[in-house]
């Protein structure tokens, strides 16, 4: 019986070990390419306008790559570790996510292509659950606050991860408007969900894996954000942002907190959901003709006026006031940090009570 | 800076509705609208995604009534812009 424990220690302490190496291996290869990629790009003038700065600095982009080497090696690692099937899903996830945002970088896609393309990023996860025996990629049952017992739906889960996963990562994708939103805001959502990982885990549910796999994810976001926060030194583009989205996504159904998730980026859904209805269409930003805030001279935002320009959270934010584009950024992050607060509650009420 | 916080002070009650609502709507869709939640059967799944959609657009409807009265109130029929 002792040689048994003594065995279960080692595992365990092996595979807690491994994901603090994947996450120092995410940290440091996201850290050394987003470097790299600052001058490589800069020396081949992929530069683009930074707008909402006085002296309109030319700032890299994109620095996805750097963002999605950083989680693939990381969850890779822990992969060949753990030889947990989930941690595949999520990396593929991620990769998929990557490649269509880095062809959106190069090629531009349209508003319709991009979230078509983005339906195949959700399909590892399902295809592993469905084609590899005992694979245990993600458990079809829903937990709702207040309801100890979890809702069974095998039919639909499937379905809506196919779904969420182009949603999650348009979504993140619309928040990336000022510099270090998406990266900051990406580990402020990141707060309540490992925390309704812990809680589940901490009540028998759920694989501890779960909780491993978003330590690299944490860590190669943190090595971003160093460089993309205000000023930024580089831009994620569309194949930073959108593999965000897609290991966020990736992170909702392998952890079992769908409902968590969503209330942790509610503001950046609702950026979503504002710019979508007031235009009535799915388009690309750059399409769209009337601007929703105008620029002063002192590089303060101001909201449009215009009837027809689109609502977004930032518009929403400068309605009344001009404001610098480091002050935007606060109140984004202000924001944030209260839907991660009705996100820890959603998860103490789930899981606590 | 009186302006500003109310902005600021909608959207937070906006996400604090739109939270609520999230709640509301997913205890009422999976414990009480559907009587036969662990009938793992195809009828189940298409119920519970009718009832899903019923409720997310009467969501996206609060909110966009939300969000309408901040453009009209704050944007469209603002006197001055305070610089």
């Amino acid at each position: 019986m002792l040689w048994m424990a003594a065995i279960m220690t080692y595992a365990i302490s092996l595979l807690i070990s491994s994901g603090v190496i994947a996450s120092a291996l995410s940290f440091v290869i996201c850290y050394l390419g987003t470097r790299y990629l600052i001058t490589y790009l800069a020396r081949r003038k992929r530069t683009v306008l930074d707008y909402h700065k006085k002296d309109k600095p030319q700032v890299p982009r994109p620095g996805g790559p750097a963002i999605v080497a950083g989680i693939v090696a990381g969850e890779l690692l822990l992969f060949i570790f753990s030889g947990s099937y989930a941690v595949l899903g999520l990396l593929l996830v991620t990769l998929i996510s990557g490649i269509v945002g880095l062809i959106d970088d190069l090629k531009t896609l349209g508003g319709i292509a991009k979230p078509a393309l983005l339906l195949v990023g959700g399909i590892p996860l399902v295809a592993i659950e469905y084609f590899v025996p005992n694979a245990s990629v993600y458990s079809p049952h829903l937990y709702l606050p207040l309801f100890s017992t979890p809702t069974n739906i095998p039919l639909l889960y499937p379905l809506l991860i196919i779904v969420s996963i182009p949603v999650t990562t348009n979504t993140i994708n619309t928040i990336d408007v000022l510099n270090g939103v998406v990266s900051g805001f990406i580990l402020i959502a990141f707060l309540p969900v490992t925390f309704a990982i812990i809680l589940r885990l901490s009540i028998g549910k759920g694989d501890p894996i779960s909780l491993l796999a978003v330590l690299p994810i944490i860590a190669a976001v943190g090595a971003f954000y160093i460089f993309h926060r205000y000023p930024s030194k580089i831009f994620p583009g569309d194949s930073g942002a959108i593999a965000l989205g897609g290991a966020y996504g990736a992170v909702a159904f392998i952890g079992g907190v769908e409902i968590i998730a969503v209330i942790a980026i509610l503001p950046a859904i609702m950026n979503s959901f504002f710019f979508l209805s007031s235009v009535k269409r799915l388009v690309e930003h750059r399409q769209i003709k009337a601007q929703p805030t105008i620029l002063l001279d002192d590089a303060r935002m101001i909201a449009s006026a215009e009837p027809k320009a689109p609502i977004t959270l930032v518009r929403l934010l400068v309605a009344s006031r001009a404001m610098s584009e480091e002050q935007i950024v606060k109140q984004i992050f202000k924001l944030a940090y209260f839907c991660a607060f009705l996100a820890f509650l959603t998860a103490l009420m789930t899981w606590a009570i | 800076m009186q302006l500003m916080d109310k902005s600021f002070t909608s959207l937070i009650a906006i996400f604090a509705i739109a939270w609520l609502l999230v709640l509301l709507g997913a205890i009422v869709i999976f414990e009480f609208i559907i009587p036969f939640q662990y009938c793992e059967c195809f009828y189940d799944g298409i119920i519970k995604g009718i009832f899903t959609t019923f409720l997310a657009v009467l969501w996206l409807l609060a909110m966009v009534t939300m969000r309408n009265r901040i453009v009209k109130r704050r944007i469209l029929e603002r006197k001055e812009i305070s610089r």
